[in-house]
């Protein structure tokens, strides 16, 4: 028991934290901001989140390839410059797919489904709903009217829901399926091989160069040269753990 | 014909007993509208495929695509080859070096499904027990706390237990593909349960409404709702009022298209009520069975047919006739009647003096300028000095809103006001409106800050928790499941056999060349 109130303590403590966080002066600028246009908002916050995530994993899986002495020389530098390359086009495809979709989605929406949505389906749709009220209202007087206003607005309503629905399919389709996993990686691979050839250039230069994707390949025994050259720079280690494998080599 | 689905639509709290509700969230009306249109099915699946939109679901098809769809494009990419001059060898190593990053790709995938989907999906309801359970929400700003309501999650396990209580079963959505009565099932269960959650919400809209008349005063648990917020709520609800007046407006282009047509419809009169006359009219009002109905549209069509035959080619009436009959058959008869009752108001508008198109642009003007003084006066209502609101005010404010928007009863040019509740002839009837309005005004004002603390912690989570997370982790597993399960890209195997080699072993145990 004590160990499930110790549990429903910590729950309450980071609820309360959380709760709290809600006097924030961002968190109420961000609410103000919902409040007043909501779709605004929703976009924004898209376009911030696919910044932030996007932009940070890209950073942090590059970074973390490069440094990732498990995965081989040969392909590390390949395998980071395509998480950049990918990391970068992933964020200009969501964010040029999402203001893409804002734009043509609508229109798009209104060509494909214009019989069920366009000016003359609204005007025969509204009079059949004043009709099936009528005819409602003489089986029992009780009922409400049905108002012309009100049936357009939730005509727009169920055209707004149609619409964000399309809005959806479409995305999904051309920019997740076909945007983000096949143009982008089709683009981003060859891409990868030129950032390769970069880092090659630009970095550790005093290494030797390995074969690379954009054809830079230098002869294999350049390449046994680079490793006793990397076996000489270990005898200089000063980290222990070196020290004592080069110990058991020995 | 939808008289019986009408008949429980406008059937208020009718609950269980409703039908046609497929679209959660959707009012009776918008089922409907979404029952009536062409497109509906396409709608429908559209709408199948929305689970995919939630937190889930984006993981589930973003893991889909990065697991499935990008290690082909990675891994077998026609633009990223070998030189012509490089040796079989160097081909190989690029070969294999693409399929090393490609698989790089599901290994990503796996891992977000894990970390992220797991994490996602305790985030919504995680918050929802925080701005629902007093013990935390009555720390949170005002504008989130949602106490006073129940939240989503217990009220859906309470209608789940209702419904399964009344004997209603779900089967499951596959077997709904194989089985009619399967997939019925599962329609009247999704109905049942829709509308015991609308039950349960209109419930609690109607208590606060209720508690807003008594004391002026929107209650949160201990607390109540701050002026400056209840100005916000209750000045948006004026606008709300004020944009549907201006939709009631007539443009300068209409009012003289109206008047076009009011010429034409006056003058020919006898003439229209004459012809109209073998329209089945009555008869179609008087059913609702569509076996009954099809004749009557088939007698209607053949009528309006013949009248166009008999007509004189440069009849004006010519029009009128050619207009319904480009109508859908079930709204001909409707038609031919509210032609007929657009003359007789064409004519009350013009009072006794009887019509003419100046006196009717005048009466339809003058409905313009009882809107436009609407309009100032609602203007003129909305709350200036949030500091200056409250119980009394707030009471005082509903009333004068509701007296703005009645109006007089058997007015012609007040006519049009009532295609809207938003104004009446009934004005206590108006103001209980106005009461549950704000209401709900202040619910979707809770809503959309609830969504706003969603996005924000969502982002959070992503940025500072899951995200280095699911990164270290790919980083940690890639290269040992390619090592164990592709030795031959990852170049193990080959160290493996180089191993007997002091200077390669040293390579391999230090890490840097595998």
């Amino acid at each position: 028991m004590a160990g499930i109130s110790a549990i429903d303590k910590a729950g309450l403590a980071i609820g309360r934290t959380i709760a709290r966080s809600t006097n924030l002066g961002m968190i109420k600028n961000s609410d103000k901001k919902f409040f007043l246009d909501k779709e605004r908002a929703i976009g924004a916050a898209t376009v911030i989140s696919i910044l932030l995530k996007d932009g940070i994993g890209c950073a942090m899986y590059v970074t973390q390839s490069l440094n990732n002495k498990k995965i081989p020389e040969k392909k590390r530098k390949f395998v980071s410059a395509l998480d950049l390359t990918n990391g970068v086009l992933m964020i200009a495809a969501q964010i040029g797919m999402f203001f893409a979709m804002r734009r043509y989605s609508g229109p798009l929406f209104n060509k494909m489904f214009s019989k069920s949505f366009d000016a003359v389906a609204k005007s025969n749709m509204l009079a059949r709903l004043r009709m099936w009220g009528t005819k409602a209202r003489k089986v029992n007087p009780d009922l409400p009217l049905v108002r012309t206003l009100e049936s357009s607005k939730e005509f727009e309503k169920v055209k707004d829901i149609g619409s964000g629905l399309f809005e959806f399919v479409a995305n999904t389709a051309a920019a997740t399926i076909i945007g983000k996993r096949v143009i982008v990686p089709l683009i981003a691979t060859p891409a990868a091989s030129r950032v390769e050839k970069w880092m090659n250039k630009h970095m550790n230069s005093s290494e030797t160069k390995e074969p690379t994707m954009t054809g830079n390949i230098v002869k294999s025994s350049e390449t046994e040269a680079s490793k006793v050259n990397a076996t000489a720079n270990w005898n200089s280690s000063t980290n222990l753990l070196d020290k004592i494998r080069q110990d058991q080599i020995k | 014909m939808k008289i019986d689905s009408v008949n429980s639509t406008y059937q208020p709290n009718s609950g269980l007993k409703r039908k046609n509700q497929n679209f959660t969230g959707m009012s009776a009306m918008q089922r409907e509208i979404m029952n009536a249109i062409p497109h509906r099915k396409a709608i429908e699946g559209m709408k199948s495929l929305e689970w995919l939109k939630g937190e889930i679901g984006g993981i589930l098809l973003t893991a889909l695509g990065t697991g499935a769809v990008a290690p082909i494009f990675i891994g077998f990419n026609p633009f990223v080859k070998a030189p012509k001059n490089a040796t079989t060898e160097q081909k190989e190593e690029i070969k294999n070096t693409k399929l090393y990053t490609a698989m790089r790709q599901p290994i990503s995938a796996g891992l977000a499904i894990l970390f992220q989907a797991s994490v996602q999906k305790y985030i919504d309801k995680g918050l929802d027990k925080v701005f629902h359970d007093s013990r935390m929400s009555e720390l949170a700003g005002l504008t989130h706390d949602m106490q006073e309501f129940e939240s989503i999650y217990a009220i859906e396990a309470k209608v789940k237990d209702q419904v399964t209580k009344a004997g209603l079963k779900k089967p499951s959505l596959i077997k709904s593909w194989f089985s009619k009565e399967a997939k019925k099932q599962r329609k009247e269960y999704s109905e049942a349960f829709e509308a015991g959650v609308d039950a349960i919400n209109d419930a609690k809209i109607n208590e606060l409404t209720k508690g807003l008349k008594e004391t002026g005063k929107i209650k949160i648990g201990k607390r109540h709702l701050d002026s400056a917020t209840f100005t916000q709520v209750i000045n948006k609800q004026i606008d709300e009022y004020i944009k549907d007046a201006k939709a009631l407006k007539k443009t300068h282009e209409q009012i003289a298209s109206y008047v076009e047509r009011a010429e034409l419809l006056v003058k020919n009169k006898d003439h229209l009520t004459e012809i109209f006359k073998e329209v089945p009219v009555e008869e179609t009002y008087a059913t609702t069975d569509e076996k009954v109905l099809k004749p009557l549209y088939k007698k209607t069509e053949t009528i309006l047919k013949d009248l166009v035959r008999k007509e004189p080619k440069d009849s004006p009436v010519q029009v009128i006739l050619k207009e319904i009959l480009d109508l859908p058959e079930d709204l001909r008869a409707d038609k031919v009647q509210r032609t007929l009752q657009r003359i007789d108001r064409i004519n009350e508008m013009c009072g006794e003096q009887g019509f003419t198109a100046d006196r009717y642009q005048k009466a339809l003007r003058n409905r313009n300028n009882i809107l436009d003084d609407k309009i100032d006066k609602l203007i003129r209502a909305k709350v200036k000095d949030p500091s200056k609101l409250n119980e009394n005010t707030v009471h005082k404010v509903i009333s004068k809103v509701a007296d703005i928007c009645g109006v007089k009863d058997g007015n012609v040019a007040h006519d049009i006001l009532r295609d809207t509740s938003t104004f009446g002839a009934k004005v206590d009837k108006l103001k209980d409106k106005v009461y549950k309005d704000v209401v709900k005004g202040y619910k979707d004002l809770i809503d959309k800050h609830a969504l706003s603390m969603g996005q924000f912690t969502k982002i959070a989570v992503g940025v500072l928790i899951t995200l280095p997370i699911t990164c270290t982790a790919l980083n940690w597993v890639y290269p040992r499941f390619m090592d164990i399960f592709f030795p031959s890209l990852s170049g193990a195997k080959k160290n493996n056999k180089e191993s007997d080699n002091p200077q390669t072993r040293a390579v391999q145990m230090t890490g840097g060349e595998k």
